[in-house]
């Protein structure tokens, strides 16, 4: 049981300063998007709970803890179906886009251990794009399976020597001439991105 | 002809998805339409990117585009690609301090005008439906169950077709002379974006779509995304094997099987390149 003076009422204002959390409080709750979630099914058969509008929910109670620690919030597939049947363009999967944002900061912080390896390929994914501008799968695979290197000769073994065979494998990096201009707008995305958590401090 | 376009291939054009690009080349030679690829463009972000990532990323690639390019409108092939340069046009037009603030963030001067079209949509409606049946060598003759994705139609504020009852890719292989098969699967989502790190969720979506598909008599599943198309064919074993169940069921993209009714040669679209074989599916259109 929660006790009301236990809530974060800050936690609401938190993610609508982030970019695409903006419409956070324009949810009435209707459950449209819950409704239209492919997750949510999946999640019947699976055995968990994944629900949209409890997120919302507990957001705007601020229930904030409990929202960043749940594992669920990393299984959104980005699918739009509930920012696309959203009557009060909520738009919920860029309300999610920006709570795992700050999930990914209280992780960071050390305040919350996230039980996903999503994070981890979001960052080596996005590692690769920095350092050459476009995708590079060889390294991509090589830094979300770090220490883990058998694990991924067990899971790809099969299918990366097919993609190979037919000429699908870059052995190395597409790197663009100017790739240190995207270098340059990660970081510039960082120092916004820490202004927006520093005043969300301060309130 | 006078149908030109800024080109934007996508990180897997010359890996996971060759076939893809290489048979978007060659139906595009085919109908006169031109692609000029635009110089250093950089990846969209995919699921990857998100807030004000996703927009810079794309600003850039944007902003190159408008300044290599002016007036031509910005093709991309893969969903993911379309959907976040899309989004980033349409955010970026409607509101100019956002504008302005990632102008700021990449160094150069977008300017907003950019029009992102997906190569489905640009075939769909850029070629009139007659000069497209003249072209078509050879009719399809087989049953086919359209698979749109996700960004097709969603966000609607960005994306071109209908959200929930796409048409384009429908309109598109019945003039290739191919039947499309009732399919209630056609805009549901494969699960793609969680296959690295929840496999289990991803394929008990793919599976839907996969068993709709065959239970509605297909032939074969037509794609317009490499990462769907990762799903559905390449990790086609993997969910049989899961579910013990049987599929083989070929998935090609869209422009393969267009390219086979203009009388493009398959070795030229790829066709050997997808994993669930697709000879079969080659005999039966002869």
């Amino acid at each position: 049981m929660i006790k009301a003076w236990e809530t974060d009422p800050n936690f609401k204002y938190e993610i609508m300063r982030e970019p695409g959390g903006e419409h956070l409080l324009s949810c009435y709750q209707c459950s449209t998007c819950t409704l239209g979630c492919p997750i949510v099914e999946v999640g019947k058969e699976l055995g968990f709970e994944y629900n949209p509008r409890k997120v919302i929910q507990m957001s705007i109670l601020g229930l904030r803890k409990e929202v960043l620690s749940r594992p669920e919030i990393w299984f959104c597939a980005s699918c739009q179906i509930c920012y696309e049947w959203c009557p009060q363009d909520v738009r919920f999967s860029e309300v999610m886009g920006a709570i795992h944002r700050i999930a990914e900061r209280e992780a960071e912080k050390g305040n919350i251990k996230i039980e996903s390896r999503r994070p981890d390929f979001e960052h080596a994914f996005l590692n690769q794009v920095r350092k050459y501008g476009r995708q590079y799968e060889a390294g991509l695979m090589r830094e979300f399976y770090k220490g883990r290197l058998l694990q991924m000769i067990k899971d790809y073994r099969k299918m990366g020597t097919a993609l190979f065979l037919k000429g699908k494998v870059a052995l190395f990096p597409d790197k663009i001439k100017n790739a240190e201009e995207v270098a340059r707008i990660f970081e510039r995305v960082e120092e916004e991105e820490k202004k927006i958590a520093e005043e969300a401090g301060k309130a | 002809m006078g149908m030109k376009y800024a080109y934007y291939p996508g990180c897997t054009a010359h890996t996971t998805s060759k076939e893809y690009e290489m048979s978007v080349q060659a139906v595009c030679e085919k109908l006169g339409i031109e692609l000029v690829e635009v110089e250093d463009w950089n990846c969209c972000g995919a699921l990857e990117a998100t807030g004000l990532l996703l927009y810079a990323l794309n600003a850039r690639t944007l902003a190159l585009s408008e300044k290599q390019l002016p007036d031509l409108d910005l093709v991309a092939s893969c969903n993911a690609c379309y959907i976040n340069l899309a989004k980033t046009s349409v955010a970026l037009r409607e509101d100019e301090e956002l504008r302005k603030k990632v102008n700021n963030i990449i160094q150069m001067e977008y300017k907003g005008t950019v029009r992102v079209r997906h190569i489905l949509e640009v075939i769909a409606n850029d070629v009139s439906e007659e000069e497209l049946k003249a072209k078509i060598e050879k009719k399809l003759n087989i049953k086919v169950a359209p698979y749109y994705g996700c960004f097709t139609g969603r966000p609607s504020r960005a994306a071109f077709d209908d959200p929930d009852e796409p048409t384009s890719m429908d309109k598109v292989l019945k003039i290739a002379g191919a039947e499309i098969v009732p399919f209630g699967y056609k805009a549901k989502c494969c699960g793609g974006g969680l296959m690295m790190f929840h496999p289990e969720i991803s394929f008990a979506m793919s599976r839907k779509i996969l068993e709709a598909a065959k239970n509605a008599g297909a032939d074969c599943i037509s794609v317009a995304c490499p990462l769907c198309q990762m799903m559905l064919d390449a990790k086609q074993g993997d969910i049989e094997e899961k579910y013990n169940i049987e599929l083989k069921i070929p998935v090609l993209y869209f422009t393969q099987l267009l390219g086979l009714a203009l009388g493009i040669p398959p070795k030229k679209l790829g066709i050997d390149k997808v994993m669930v074989p697709a000879k079969d599916l080659l005999a039966k259109i002869g």
